[in-house]
């Protein structure tokens, strides 16, 4: 069956808005009574156009996105700030508490340097789909209940940093890093409850943390700024 | 958030004036939890990206038979009902903690929220009934008799005729309300309206059949799930005086 085309929808819906639909043509009014599915979207369409404006969403113009955006980059600003300060103080609590957990003291896993990516900077920052919505999934959950991980679901970081976890057990855990087009950066093997981040190039990355068994127990998002911020 | 580039021939204005359809359209499927919350902005965008790239095109279709305003929505409609169906099984992987519906009823007037959007069923199921054509009259008196509603001589006559007084006294007498007596009353109206020889059972398969065909178009497009028993409380609500 040929449906509608969508223009004969809207003449359809505003027939019937205007109550002459008795008049549009016998062939329209013919295949609505057979359509199921013209005949839905008619209606369906016809209830949109009734709704008035101010029952949707307020639509902000597009300067005051521009000014949005600003706001909410200050915000992530502080907020970095915040979660850091927040997150090696808690730490360094539990640290003092727990014999388990490395000293600094002691050897710390660190990262490989890698090579920076030949791409436009605005590119590196592109999200990755896939990625994005994994990541979503674990923000403000944690599948293992023996592995609590304190880095922020989507963390700002510089060139060097860290990444926190609760491994009082020192469990075997493995570190992936990937870049924004899911391609494996660096694979790290570690008991301990973090791992230093070093030399990564600015752009955005995502880490998956894996048991032993690779069963995957979380992933972030890491936001690396150019050294020079 | 994906920001909307924008054709050089198309204004500022005429975006704005865009994206206002658009969220028009997405937040339809947002109250009806079609669209999770979260996801609203997003799907803004995309359909307005979408709808601004092939705008050319889109005018060049139109012939101007209907309302310039009711067309955009009639395609932004259709970008919307794929970008649902192309997302709505990764939108389920995400477990929302709340329910985006009732936060976002929360903001407004709950009830008014409410009564908007039974409003809003009852007219969708106004429409569909019209489009039944040269039924309407028999099937809205068959619903009228089969979920026991307030018959009127007007609702008889529309499909009775000059047959009305025989009818409404075949249709009033309603010593038994068992669904088997009901369609044996709606058979003998058939019988004496249109001068055919049908049994009960006859009747019963072409109520049912409207029956569904109704239930189906109502639940087609939104996530609505409508059932016999929500339906009669809404052709409650249409004849209501």
């Amino acid at each position: 069956m040929i449906h509608l085309t969508e223009e004969e929808i809207a003449q359809c819906s505003d027939a019937l808005q205007d109550g002459t639909f008795d008049r549009l043509p016998k062939a329209i009014r013919t295949h609505l009574a057979e359509c199921d599915a013209c005949a839905s979207e008619v209606s369906v369409l016809t209830e949109l156009m009734a709704v008035p404006a101010a029952k949707t969403k307020h639509v902000r113009p597009l300067h005051h996105y521009a000014m949005a955006g600003a706001a909410a980059l200050l915000a992530a600003v502080l907020l970095f700030f915040w979660q850091k300060s927040t997150t090696q103080h808690e730490a360094v609590q539990w640290a003092e508490m727990d014999p388990t957990v490395q000293t600094p003291t002691e050897p710390i896993p660190v990262l490989d340097t890698v090579q920076p990516p030949k791409e436009k900077p605005v590119k590196r920052y592109a999200q990755n789909v896939e990625l994005e919505k994994l990541r979503r999934n674990f923000e403000g959950s944690y599948r293992s209940s023996v592995i609590d991980v304190l880095t922020p679901s989507i963390d700002t970081l510089r060139s060097k940093d860290r990444l926190v976890w609760n491994n009082p057990n020192g469990l075997p855990l493995y570190v992936e890093i990937l870049d924004h087009t899911n391609h494996q950066v660096q694979w790290i093997e570690t008991s301990a409850s973090y791992v230093d981040i070093n030399c990564l190039p600015s752009g955005l990355y995502y880490w998956k943390l894996f048991n032993v068994e690779y069963d995957l127990l979380y992933c972030g998002k890491i936001i690396v700024q150019p050294s020079n911020h | 958030m994906k920001r909307v580039s924008t054709p050089s021939q198309v204004t500022n204005q005429e975006v704005l004036d865009l994206l206002s359809l658009v969220r028009k359209v997405v937040w339809h499927y947002v109250r009806r939890g079609s669209i999770p919350q979260r996801e609203s902005d997003d799907v803004v965008m995309s359909i307005a990206e979408k709808f601004l790239d092939r705008k050319n095109l889109i005018d060049a279709r139109f012939k101007g038979e209907a309302k310039k305003t009711t067309y955009y929505i009639a395609v932004m409609h259709r970008m919307c009902c794929e970008v649902i169906r192309a997302q709505h099984r990764n939108w389920q992987l995400v477990d929302d903690s709340v329910d985006t519906r009732m936060e976002c009823m929360a903001s407004d007037d709950y009830e008014t929220e409410k009564q908007m959007m039974l409003d809003q069923e009852v007219n969708r199921l106004k429409h569909l009934l019209a489009f039944t054509q040269d039924d309407r009259a028999k099937l809205i008196l068959f619903f009228k008799v089969y979920f026991d509603l307030q018959l009127h001589e007007q609702d008889v006559q529309l499909y009775a005729k000059n047959r009305t007084k025989e009818v409404m006294l075949l249709l009033l007498d309603r010593t038994d309300r068992s669904k088997d007596s009901i369609f044996d009353r709606l058979s003998k109206t058939v019988n004496v309206v249109e001068k055919k020889q049908i049994k009960k059972d006859a009747v019963r398969m072409w109520f049912n059949s409207q029956l569904e065909r109704l239930l189906t178009r109502m639940n087609m497009h939104d996530g609505s799930r409508h059932t016999k028993e929500s339906l009669s409380v809404l052709l409650e609500m249409m004849f209501r005086p």
